[in-house]
């Protein structure tokens, strides 16, 4: 890489478990106004394209993101859109900037997931001559993949629970996050299933808002900010799709966009040189799992790091310091806000959540159920 | 490439997508429809910045990238500024009721506004008396019919007169409109063909209650569901690679549900889980049925239980349920 | 670009009314094997995949997900990018990232669309807001009809006009062995064919199609030590367009539209000041006949209004100075998510010789594509056989 990318600005709207007062683009330009204004950048003059990330589904909109052309600075302009999980927007914003084409550019994602049934939309991600038809949603799958990795690993509920008690108490601290508060492990435990084995409390609710961050090349950044977010290192990897091909408690895809992102930013043990962590865990166990799979801690040694209070807000290296997906954050959003917490830590400005000394952020997103697809950024503030 | 021989018809599954949406038309639609629903009055919003005014009102002016500050009132009449006469039917979805062809479909730009709006121009009349330019007025709905849509309109009518300006400025805009939301769905009848080799999965299935798989020879290995290439290695995998697996299997994870949905099979709750069947290397994913929950437990040696009736889909196999000890 | 990128190899399914024997991913594991075959290839050879198609109107979500065995990505990198109608040249202007971006050298990029499982009505209705429009839906023949009206009312061209263009690209299309309506047609059969809205007809549309095309990219190195001629891409644009304004159904609007828009930034990237003669062909993206002719304009090939002179005049013929579509164009196949990749797939054909039946008479270096979709929105990809242009 000849001339580095850094995330410049980050914004978001507060994250809302119903917001029936606005509309899609409404709420993307709520957190576009405020990343242009945070960031003294103006559309024509600073920004070069947009990288959007919707789904037509979500939206109920076929072409998602005709309905933000206008917000997202894409008339007459350049915008194209990611449909899968938001930090996969960051990752081909970087690429977009190393080509050379673009200098700045402006990356958002939306959804409403309280306008529309997840079930019946994540259903459809399911191929329609072997699966669909059985009925599975996400939450479904999600408790065969639990079950399989507690299993193989010894991972037990009250680990899965912590993480969920870890989380939304790290959220307290997050202004945006909607939910949260202090419960105990077996405030978890007592919340009904909903797919055995994940309880109520241990799934993320549904979400309304917008993330949105503003990314440049390294010249550009230096004139926007004395405080650039550099990424350092990022990779993406599919796994199978079928539920019986892999081994759900397996993390190939992952391993491997992690291996890609580590090698570029030099990374040898993440867990060393990493100060914080921010992941997507769509169900608790996931945390898990994904810690593993990133590589912070051998194969079914999650739990036990979870339990040694390594991870937790105050420990050695915090997961998660914003609250996570536990928290309350929209599908698609997911990992671009995952980006936009890291960033904040790394440019300090992470106020109440602020963890001390964060020098090197682990990113992760995934898209599709149980992990399929998985994208890692590593962010540096050198 | 050579072409291939293609059937008229081939196996398929059929799958409606219904998805519901509780559309939230913002603050700036909402007052649009709800001054048009209660008032019979037309609102667009005008860029401080290049001044034009926009129909529907929206947050942002696409060009200056500015927000939209100045409502504006509009005449309920302006001129078309573009028309076809469509030949097809055009069902309104609000009635079910189709507008006969031929009439008259064109863009009317509202005295004041400098978007225009697509919509009908008075079936009644000839459209071949249509001219670009021509002064329309918007015929409504009865006030008690109007729902907040543009079906609230029900054409444009040509009528005499000059070209006159917009209304100039418009009710307080510190009035509360409240939140503006529709239920709507989209419904979308799919139907996925499965492909020869899937054909022939389902055809055993049906027939002959035999469970396949795929043998890819490269890799030694047998997947299922079977497909047409390897994804481990690229072969191309044909119907001769199909081999015979199961019918019993072990049960490699499994969940239970209790929520439902309209996608499930059936209503109730639901077990599912993930089987092995013998002879594969991938695993199943299907329905568990089993009388005592609690007694599920993986590495169970699992059997098929096969529908009555033969669809060509993975319900032609019912459930997967424990084999007795 | 900070790195030159060529497509080095690419391949298409023969693309059809129907495909009732062949699943998604069977169906675009044929454009895939016949791009390998084509770039001697294999998928071991290649670095990422990217694809892109609009699933809604199959009823799908995340279907990358499912195409993974088909596409080669099980443990690769690879991403799923949705446009629209544009989405085919979006992700190949995605693969030119990639390379230029220096982390991949070896980039797959698909496009595809099996129509006929979905519910076209119900998705295209659903291209309106929810709120303002959908339940009028006037579909994309309307706009059409509304742009040919506008047109034929602005700048006096007849429906002779619009039946010549459906001549050319279908009559084109009959020598392209992989487009979907070869129609042996005359100027009387397309203006006998049914009147949908005035002045449209059946065959002044393009058709629902399925089919997939996939074209692979190179970086320098690899293409110049490739068997295949490369074709470089040397510039894109990308131009969307608000919703609600849909410029091109009243021509004589004065406001900056993305066609001319994008053209201009295109023309000023590589010193274009005559496109006509800058370029030796031309594949636009024309969902309906009309298009063409406001293409021609808006490309500056012509004057505004001459449009229709161009099509009378024979000027863009296959073998005539300015060939526009020798593929037959959209109007003879449309598998939407492919559509705009098989400009720049077919394109490039014609820059390496390997059109086959339809490959324009003359010597071909430099190419222009355009692609369509949204809210009036395009990606213009300029291909030449040389870097020193």
């Amino acid at each position: 890489m000849s001339e580095r990318v850094a995330i410049v600005g980050v914004a978001q709207t507060r994250f809302s478990p119903k917001r029936a007062d606005a509309s899609c683009s409404e709420i993307a330009y709520e957190a576009v106004k405020q990343v242009m204004a945070e960031s003294g950048l103006e559309m024509e003059r600073d920004i070069d394209n947009t990288i959007s990330c919707s789904h037509d589904i979500w939206d109920g909109q076929t072409i998602s993101n005709i309905n933000i052309t206008d917000v997202a600075g894409g008339h007459l302009r350049n915008e194209e859109k990611m449909a899968m999980d938001g930090l996969t927007a960051v990752y081909y914003g970087a690429i977009g900037i190393m080509s050379g084409e673009f200098d700045c550019s402006l990356i958002l994602a939306h959804t409403k997931m309280s306008h529309t049934n997840r079930n019946i939309v994540n259903n459809t991600a399911f191929e329609p001559i072997f699966t669909r038809q059985l009925g599975f949603d996400y939450t479904s799958a999600a408790g065969l993949q639990a079950r399989r990795y507690m299993e193989k690993y010894g991972i037990t509920s009250e680990q899965t629970a912590g993480v969920a008690v870890k989380n939304l108490g790290n959220a307290m601290r997050n202004p945006y996050a909607h939910n949260s508060g202090q419960y105990s492990v077996e405030d978890v435990l007592s919340s009904p299933f909903m797919a055995d084995p994940i309880r109520k409390m241990e799934v993320a609710p549904d979400t309304d808002g917008a993330v949105a961050l503003i990314m440049a090349s390294e010249k550009k950044a230096k004139q926007i900010t004395d405080n650039p977010v550099w990424v350092n290192g990022m990779g993406v990897c599919y796994d199978a799709h079928y539920l019986g091909d892999r081994d759900l408690a397996d993390c190939m895809a992952l391993e491997k966009a992690a291996k890609s992102a580590y090698r570029m930013a030099g990374i040898k043990n993440p867990a060393a040189d990493a100060d914080i962590v921010e992941l997507g865990e769509e169900f608790s166990y996931q945390e898990l799992l994904w810690m593993e799979g990133l590589g912070i801690c051998k194969r079914g040694e999650a739990g036990r790091m979870l339990d040694s209070g390594a991870t937790a807000f105050n420990g050695s290296l915090p997961v998660n310091p914003s609250g996570g997906l536990l928290s309350g954050v929209p599908a698609n959003v997911m990992g671009l806000n995952r980006a936009g917490e890291a960033a904040l830590q790394l440019m300090g400005k992470a106020k109440a959540r602020q963890v001390k000394d964060t020098g090197t952020a682990i990113v992760q997103g995934h898209s599709g159920f149980c992990g399929q697809h998985h994208c890692v950024v590593v962010l540096g503030k050198e | 490439m050579q072409a291939k021989t293609i059937k008229t018809e081939g196996a398929n599954i059929p799958i409606t997508v219904d998805v519901p949406y509780r559309f939230a038309a913002g603050s700036y639609l909402a007052k649009f429809l709800i001054e048009l629903r209660d008032n019979g009055d037309f609102y667009g919003i005008k860029c401080p910045a290049c001044g034009r005014v926009q129909v529907p009102p929206r947050v942002v002016c696409a060009m200056c990238h500015v927000e939209n500050t100045q409502w504006i009132k509009l005449k309920n009449e302006g001129i078309i500024k573009t028309f076809t006469t469509m030949y097809m039917p055009l069902t309104d979805p609000t009635t079910g009721k189709a507008h006969e062809p031929p009439f008259a479909y064109g863009t009317v730009k509202l005295d004041g506004s400098d978007s225009g709006i697509d919509h009908m121009i008075n079936p009644g009349v000839d459209p071949a008396t249509i001219k670009v330019g021509m002064r329309v007025k918007a015929v409504l709905r009865p006030k008690d019919q109007r729902i907040g849509d543009l079906s609230d309109i029900l054409y444009f009518d040509p009528i005499e007169g000059e070209i006159t300006e917009g209304s100039g400025n418009s009710a307080p805009e510190q009035k509360d409109y409240g939140t503006f939301e529709v239920d709507q769905h989209i419904v979308a009848e799919c139907r996925y063909y499965v492909g020869a080799i899937a054909t022939r999965f389902y055809e055993l299935l049906g027939s002959k209650r035999k469970l396949t798989g795929v043998n890819c020879k490269t890799c030694k290995k047998v997947f299922w569901p079977p497909r047409a290439t390897c994804g481990r290695c690229f072969s191309a995998l044909t119907e001769e690679d199909l081999v015979e697996i199961g019918p019993e299997g072990t049960l490699e994870t499994f969940t239970k549900i209790d929520y439902n949905e309209p996608v499930h099979p059936k209503q109730g709750p639901q077990v599912y889980g993930i089987v092995k069947l013998d002879g594969a290397d991938t695993g199943m994913a299907h329905l568990i049925k089993v009388e005592d929950y609690d007694t599920l437990k993986t590495g169970m040696r699992m059997k098929p239980l096969f529908s009555d009736s033969t669809n060509g889909n993975i319900l032609d196999i019912m459930h997967f349920e424990p084999v007795a000890i | 670009m900070k790195r030159n990128v060529a497509i080095i190899g690419g391949g298409q399914t023969v693309h059809a009314a129907r495909r009732h024997d062949v699943n998604q991913v069977e169906m675009v594991n044929e454009a895939v094997r016949a791009a390998l075959l084509d770039a001697d290839m294999t998928m071991d050879d290649i670095d990422a995949v990217l694809v892109g198609n609009m699933e809604f109107f199959e009823g799908t979500h995340m279907t990358d997900g499912w195409l993974v065995d088909g596409i080669g990505t099980y443990g690769k990198p690879g991403l799923k990018i949705t446009t629209g109608g544009t989405v085919g040249s979006t992700i190949v202007c995605a693969g030119a990232h990639h390379i230029a971006s220096g982390l991949f050298d070896k980039v797959l990029c698909i496009g595809f669309e099996k129509q006929e499982e979905g519910d076209t009505g119900a998705i295209l209705s659903g291209v309106a807001h929810p709120l303002f429009g959908r339940s009028m839906a006037g579909a994309a023949v309307g706009y059409f009809a509304m742009l040919g009206s506008s047109y034929m009312a602005a700048y006096g061209a007849k429906e002779e006009h619009s039946a010549m263009v459906a001549v050319k690209s279908r009559q084109n299309a009959r020598k392209n062995k992989y487009a979907h309506l070869k129609l042996d047609i005359t100027i009387e059969d397309a203006l006998n064919s049914r009147m949908l809205a005035y002045p449209i007809r059946l065959l002044d549309m393009c058709p629902a199609s399925n089919g997939a095309t996939a074209v692979i990219l190179g970086d320098e190195k690899t293409a110049k030590s490739h068997k295949n001629k490369p074709v470089w891409i040397r510039a894109m644009d990308t131009a969307h367009n608000e919703q609600f304004e849909l410029d091109w159904r009243d021509v004589t609007t004065t406001r900056p539209i993305f066609s001319k828009t994008s053209a201009a930034r295109i023309y000023k990237k590589l010193g274009v000041t005559n496109p006509g003669e800058y370029f030796d062909v031309f594949e636009i993206y024309e969902p309906a006949t009309w298009a063409e002719m406001l293409w021609y304009e808006d490309l500056g090939i012509c004057g505004p209004g001459e449009g229709f002179k161009l099509i009378e005049e024979g000027k863009t013929e296959i073998d005539g100075p300015i060939p526009v579509n020798p593929s037959g164009g959209v109007l003879a196949t449309n598998c939407i998510g492919a559509s705009a990749m098989n400009r720049i797939w077919e394109a490039a054909l014609q820059i390496r010789g390997d059109a086959g039946g339809h490959q324009v008479p003359k010597d071909v270096n430099r190419a222009l594509t355009t692609a369509y979709g949204g809210t009036n929105w395009t990606v213009l990809v300029a291909l030449s056989s040389s870097l020193d242009d």
